[in-house]
């Protein structure tokens, strides 16, 4: 019979859980530097690889004058195979800007109803003065509406144009859950009709650093080498920020854009983790460290 | 002359006896420990945790939350911990209150007997006024402060027990004044009408003037003192019953008046966590007033120029330029983890269990676990540097056997050590010849006592005493043939040989820590001779000894004895006449009425019996070290522990104990600090300081006693600290319980973490000195064990106690906190690195959810398993006791430990947001063609973090048990599911964002670089040192792993080293400390070749010169010659001759 105080025998009280301990060894250790740092390698090529197939064009138009249409012709040095990406890179533009990027209503945005307070959040562009008259309000109200893209444009090769399909640019998810049109559309000033229009989705959905792409059109043919003109409706000011605006005509891979970064960075880190490999490797056989001799092990002698 | 009575009357409360209206304005005895009641709980307590400064700091961060406009993040991610953090800490402050709220309801409902309208009432101890005459019967602790009228003893005396109001045990004198003697009846009592005046409620326990009339119109005052005061929680001892009257009642006792918060103690470790948590506040104070200014600079130069921005619309409030700022703060206030404290507790809270659960301090003869009373302070365990030690009890049995006498000049019981006097033949011849001399000496042995004999069963007597010592020699008496039957009231009953003899006991002059002896005056009831027996210390009865009698050899034979590590007794005798006998009672008596310095006339009184005694003989009794003390006391110094003695014992007795536990090896070289004056003492510890100053290397042995002690505390504190710390352990003798907490007290002075261990009431005040108080919980009672913050029921637990519990606690909590810290600061320095990329505007890189959980559950959850976390095995710690200076030294916590952390923290924090923004930069898109937005790249960065976290714990943790696996990567798929199940809420605002972030190849390509990059160079670090720069719990872990690999065990058994097929069992005897290869795991790592080089690393070198195979040797033999007794032949003198063979 145990002693009712007698502490329990087990495992995880008595603190004798069974445990894996693992020791960094050196051979181990170092083969997976030479597994980790050749891997890592492949991976940069292959990303390299396939990145310089992405081809990518573009041209800067912040000099065109505002308020008026303006045309630039578009070099294009290499076989843009279908489908065609088209963006407007915006620099110097700071859409995760605090006062920016909280400046909206979602709510308001999925067409359901709201109140003046509701839209606390859309200051400094609630309503016109602030003033709470609800034909006052700014529909969708906030900075971010407010400031919304305007330059419309179009492509063509002199002959024709090219069609700019504006069907699948923006999210699924966004058409359909986030952005919804109120019906009936409130009273007040409107900035933007139609919610779900894809350009103003894209437009919502912000961008996290100061230079940006938003996603223009798609264009589902191939567009051969040669120049083309591009047509700007010139409207959205950049120069109170400085920035520049620029279309870019793009194909794309499985991992995306062009983006020599990762590949790079792959390549990099990997040849440096084998350098390691090798450091660790020299001073292994320079001046070994051999676990726990058993020569001076006491039931040896 | 009117006025001023009344401003008296004021100031002094008057009690009037018997008297309900009369005292009506004073409280009733309710006894009130709680804090709380159900009304006052939550503001109360909401008050209290909202005065801690960390408290206040995040109240004040989250209450900044709702503001709107500077909010990086939803108010959830503060209000929801901290919440949780109160209630927490008001749960279990509720669930303490509530403890104390039923320990109070026992208290207040104890039954007493109370004299109401001339009856005796029973009431409840809460219902008892100022006023009552209450009857305390014998055990019985008293209900309130009261002053003694009567007992059921003629003279009105009572004894009384004040462990619970100051801690010591011996038994103290109370006695009535002659004019309420008659106060005994309940008859009588209802009649008296007396009036107490005395000083309103204070603290002072041993001060109670104050003066009685025996009748309110009565002019003549008796004057009361604190010889007729029972303070409320004493024990009535040796009394059947008394009288008392009560003047203070409830909180206005002297116990109630003394009670105090037991103060907060901090450990080592807290402190150095507080210390970081106040650099991180000022780092964090710092960053963000410059970040603040730098965004409002950028505000201004450009923001405002930005038609986007539309600052043009803002009509300006005053605030403006502080919103920025506050911004910052808000996104740096999660660098401080808010749940640090919290967790700290919990960890804390489980390692008590672990204690408290811990089979291997379980003590199965006495059927007692472990316990951590104070789960504080676990990690000070860890640290220890001084080890304050009581003897009796703590390193022995405390059972007196006596072993051996010393009879008119001859000893018995020599030959050896270990012989007993029992078997010693000459002794039991002498017995049977009626040898006058052994019969008086047995005799003196069996009566001069308090013991009290109880019939157990027929023929079988069992003796009762609150004094082991005297149990012992009563026990031996019996032994031998002389017993001591029965006591009835005053007659005791003593045979041997079929003679009865019976004696009337006149007095007993009681023993006292101050006196060190007593005696018992007694008259034979058929010769009505009287007679007078005594015992006591050596230095005290020497003094009184008759004149002319020859005692010198007894005295050598003494010595002898102490050197044995033998209690020594001197016992003696003298014959009264009858005329002495009145004059001594007169005299007593008188005394007795002596209000002021009673206790030194009554001294003088006993001087007049107790002197030209005859020495009959002297005892030796032995207290048995406890099992394994040697041993433990060696591991413990190995630890890098000093470890010192302080005992009530004599200096013989001490040094001798000292040797046997291996404090001092046999030459060891000992220095004494002599002296009795201020100047003796000042020039004895002067001389030691130049004599060890010429001989450096030696260790020496500093051994002082209480009286020198006295003087070194007081005059020459300096340099006998000076002494102290050099030597390698200091024994302290005849120590007064105050004099021990003072020697603590002057050690922690110069900022060394402390331990006390000891057993009885006369070790309270040290334990509570000590950093660490820890309490044996033996046969002294439960005193000690109730001060201290931990109890164990052996001494050898200790090692365990600190070496496993207190290594790991500290090894643990140290990761647990510089984790918290740098997983916060990790985090916050992506926050806020983000600014260069968001216009410095303080907006959040991520969203609020992740936020949240990142601190309330991915980060937090995990460590909790670090709990089961250990760098070594438990056996190798016992094998390689140096490993203790790895906490003891706090390698694991310290600044460079800090600055790796933060600078880890600072890298992947600046590689993380580095890295993201390069691969997601404008030209990324997913492979739909839709560029990457804000959502997205909050999103992918958060996994990575996830991962990185997960990879850390998986690099930090060197124990992986079922439960660290399961947590470590449970929750990683945790994370999945919780991200998902919030991705599918379609109001959310990252509806939906998860599939396209894992549909997105670069993602993937994201995690695995940047994941790479952030702990390849930490577990190339961890490699490098790990192999090249080993720190001591390295080398031991190879070691381990190497046993592993081959399928050996390195278990602890008690036999010799045994071989079992290809199983190694080492032993952990001290024939093992041969063994070069438990000691020395560099020789058997890296060869000697490597010896010199790590000879170089400071933490490494005091391990090797600890550890050299002849320091090892020197161990080895010490062990020997301590262990192997030495040899007494018949004259008394210890034969060397087999320890020089040695």
């Amino acid at each position: 019979m145990e002693h009712p105080n007698k502490p329990k025998n087990s495992a995880f009280k008595q603190q004798r859980l069974k445990a894996w301990q693992p020791i960094l060894t050196p051979r181990p250790v170092i083969t997976t530097f030479f597994i980790v740092g050749a891997v890592f390698v492949i991976i940069g090529v292959a990303l390299t690889v396939s990145t310089n197939k992405v081809k990518e064009s573009k041209i800067e138009y912040t000099d065109c004058p505002l308020n008026s249409t303006c045309t630039k012709s578009i070099e294009i040095s290499d076989k843009l195979s279908s489908p065609v990406y088209m963006y407007y890179q915006l620099t110097n533009y700071h859409q995760n800007h605090r006062r920016y990027v909280k400046s909206r209503s979602d709510k308001q945005l999925r067409g359901e109803k709201v109140s003046f307070k509701d839209l606390e959040i859309c200051k400094p562009r609630r309503s016109l003065d602030d003033s709470s008259s609800p034909d006052k309000i700014y529909i969708p109200c906030g900075l971010i509406a407010y400031s919304k893209f305007t330059d419309i444009f179009e492509l063509g090769d002199g002959a024709s144009n090219f069609t700019l399909s504006k069907g699948d640019i923006a999210w699924n998810s966004d058409v359909t859950k986030k952005f919804q049109n109120p019906n009936p559309f409130p009273v007040g000033i409107e900035i933007q009709r139609n919610f779900e229009d894809p350009d103003f989705v894209n437009w919502m959905r912000v961008a996290a650093l100061p230079t940006f792409r938003k996603l223009y059109a798609k264009i589902d043919q191939d567009i051969e080498k040669g120049t083309y003109n591009l047509y700007i409706n010139n409207t959205y000011e950049v120069s109170s920020f400085d920035g520049t605006k620029t279309i870019i005509l793009t194909t794309t891979s499985w991992a995306g854009g062009k983006n020599i970064f990762l590949g790079s960075a792959y390549l990099a880190l990997g040849s440096f983790i084998i350098g390691i490999g090798i450091f660790c490797l020299i001073t292994h056989l320079v001046a070994p460290r051999k676990l726990a001799d058993t020569t001076y092990l006491p039931w040896k002698s | 002359m009117k006025c001023c009575k009344k401003k008296k009357a004021v100031e002094n409360r008057i009690v009037y006896a018997n008297n309900l209206e009369m005292n009506a304005k004073f409280p009733k005895n309710k006894v009130t420990n709680s804090k709380y009641t159900i009304l006052t709980f939550l503001p109360k307590n909401l008050i209290e945790q909202f005065s801690r400064f960390m408290n206040i700091y995040f109240l004040m961060i989250a209450c900044l939350q709702l503001w709107n406009e500077i909010t990086p993040v939803n108010p959830a991610t503060t209000w929801g911990p901290l919440i949780i953090i109160i209630l927490l800490a008001a749960i279990k402050e509720g669930i303490d209150d509530l403890n104390r709220h039923k320990a109070d309801k026992i208290a207040n409902s104890r039954e007493y007997q109370v004299i109401r309208n001339g009856d005796e009432v029973e009431i409840k101890s809460k219902d008892i006024c100022v006023g009552d005459i209450v009857i305390v019967e014998q055990d019985e602790e008293v209900p309130c402060d009261l002053v003694l009228l009567s007992s059921n003893k003629e003279d009105g005396s009572c004894y009384i027990q004040t462990a619970n109001l100051d801690g010591e045990t011996d038994l103290k004198l109370r006695i009535a004044l002659e004019e309420t003697l008659h106060l005994k009846k309940p008859s009588v009592c209802e009649d008296f009408k007396g009036v107490v005046e005395c000083a309103p409620p204070n603290e002072e326990i041993y001060k109670f003037d104050s003066r009685l009339k025996m009748d309110v119109d009565d002019n003549k005052y008796l004057s009361l003192s604190v010889k007729q005061l029972l303070p409320q929680g004493t024990l009535i001892k040796n009394t059947r019953f008394i009288y008392g009257l009560s003047v203070y009642t409830g909180k206005e006792t002297k116990l109630g008046r003394n009670k105090r918060k037991t103060p907060t103690k901090w450990t080592k470790l807290d402190k150095s966590i507080n210390k970081t948590t106040m650099f991180i506040f000022s780092m964090q104070f710092l960053l963000f007033v410059i970040f603040g200014i730098v965004g409002d600079v950028w505000k201004s130069k450009r923001g405002e120029n930005y038609e986007y921005l539309d600052y043009q619309t803002d009509d300006e409030p005053g605030y403006q330029p502080i919103i920025i700022p506050l911004r910052f703060m808000l996104l740096m206030s999660l660098m401080i983890p808010i749940s640090l404290k919290v967790t700290l507790d919990i960890c804390k809270y489980i390692y008590a269990l672990f204690i408290n659960w811990d089979l291997e301090m379980w003590d199965d003869k006495n059927k007692i676990a472990a316990k951590a009373s104070n789960t504080a302070i676990i990690e000070d365990l860890g640290q220890i540097e001084y080890i304050f030690s009581d003897k009796t009890g703590t390193l022995t049995e405390n059972q007196m056997v006596f072993k051996k006498c010393s009879i008119s000049n001859t000893i018995y019981g020599h030959s050896t050590k270990r012989a007993s006097a029992y078997e010693d033949a000459d002794l039991l011849s002498a017995i049977d010849n009626q040898d006058e001399n052994a019969v008086n000496f047995f005799r003196i042995l069996a009566l001069c006592n308090t013991v009290v004999p109880i019939k157990a069963k027929e023929d079988q007597i069992e003796y009762q005493s609150s004094s082991p010592d005297e149990e012992a020699l009563v026990i031996a008496a019996q032994k031998l043939g002389f017993v001591l039957q029965a006591r009835t009231g005053d007659i005791v009953e003593f045979a041997y040989n079929d003679i009865v003899e019976r004696y009337e006991v006149v007095k007993v002059l009681a023993f006292t820590s101050e006196r060190k002896k007593m005696s018992v005056l007694l008259r034979n009831e058929d010769t009505k001779e009287l007679i007078l027996l005594i015992k006591g210390a050596d230095d005290v009865m020497i003094p009184i000894m008759v004149e002319g009698q020859d005692f010198k050899e007894s005295i050598d034979h003494l010595e002898v004895f102490a050197q044995c590590g033998l209690r020594t007794l001197c016992c003696g005798y003298r014959r009264v006449t009858e005329e002495e006998c009145k004059d001594f009672l007169e005299t007593y008596n008188m005394a007795n009425e002596v209000i002021e310095k009673r206790e030194e006339a009554l001294q003088g009184v006993y001087h007049m019996v107790e002197n030209n005694i005859t020495l009959s003989g002297v005892t030796a009794i032995e207290d048995r070290l406890q099992e394994e003390v040697p041993d433990t006391i060696k591991i413990l110094r190995e630890a890098g522990i000093k470890f010192w003695m302080l005992t009530g014992d004599k200096y013989s007795t001490a040094v001798q104990i000292a040797k046997f536990c291996n404090l001092i090896p046999p030459n060891g070289k000992i220095l004494t600090v002599r002296g009795s004056e201020d100047k003796e003492v000042g020039d004895s510890i002067a001389d030691l300081l130049k004599q060890i100053e010429n001989q450096k290397d030696d260790d020496f042995y500093v051994v002082i006693e209480g009286s020198s002690l006295k003087i070194a505390l007081n005059y020459h504190k300096h340099s006998f600290l000076d002494l102290s710390l050099k030597a390698s352990s200091v024994i302290c003798c005849r120590t007064t319980p105050q004099q021990k907490s003072q020697v603590v007290k002057l050690v922690k002075r110069i900022g060394a973490m402390t331990l006390a261990i000891g057993d009885g009431g006369n070790d309270v005040a040290m334990i509570q000195e000590a950093h660490v108080g820890i309490g044996i919980s033996g046969r002294e009672g439960l005193q000690a064990a109730r001060a201290a913050d931990f109890s164990i029921s052996r001494f050898k637990f200790l090692k365990r106690l600190m070496l496993v519990h207190g290594r790991y606690a500290y090894y643990r909590t140290s990761f647990l906190a510089q984790y918290s810290f740098y997983k916060s600061i990790y985090f916050c320095s992506i926050q806020v690195l983000y600014a260069f990329w968001s216009g410095y505007s303080g907006v959040s890189f991520f969203n609020s959810l992740s936020v949240m959980t990142y601190n309330a559950i991915f980060t937090s959850l995990p460590i909790f398993f670090f709990l089961l976390d250990k760098d070594v095995s438990e056996e190798s710690v016992y094998l390689n006791p140096h490993l203790y200076q790895d906490s003891q030294k706090g390698i694991f916590y310290n600044r460079r430990t800090l600055f790796w952390w933060l600078m880890r923290a600072l890298y992947q924090g600046v590689i993380l947001l580095g890295f993201t923004v390069g691969i997601y930069q404008h030209y990324h898109h997913h492979a739909d063609g839709s560029p990457a937005g804000y959502e997205f790249i909050s999103m992918s960065p958060f996994t990575i973090v996830i991962f990185v976290q997960t990879l850390t714990m998986a690099t930090e943790t060197r124990h992986f048990t079922f439960w660290n696996h399961f947590i470590i990567w449970g929750i990683m798929v945790f994370y999945y599911i919780i991200t998902v199940l919030f991705n599918l809420v379609s109001t959310s605002e990252i509806y939906y964002l998860v599939f396209r972030t894992f549909a997105d190849p670069v993602h993937w390509f994201a995690l695995l670089l940047i994941s790479t990059l952030s702990i390849a160079p930490v577990l190339f670090t961890k490699y490098y040192m790990f192999n090249y720069s080993p720190k001591r719990s390295d080398l031991i872990r190879f070691r381990e792993a190497k046993y592993r690999s081959q399928g050996l065990s390195i278990n602890i058994v008690d036999a010799d080293q045994k071989m079992f097929g290809n199983k190694i069992l080492y032993s952990y005897s001290s024939t093992d400390f041969n063994n070069k290869n438990i000691f020395s795991p560099f020789v058997d790592c890296f060869g000697k070749r490597n010896f010199n080089e790590l000879n170089k690393k400071d933490s490494i070198s005091q391990f090797i010169s600890k550890n050299t195979l002849q320091d090892v040797n020197k161990v080895e033999k010490e062990t020997l010659i301590s262990s192997d007794h030495p040899v007494i032949d018949k004259n008394g003198e210890i034969e060397l001759n087999e320890m020089n063979n040695n």
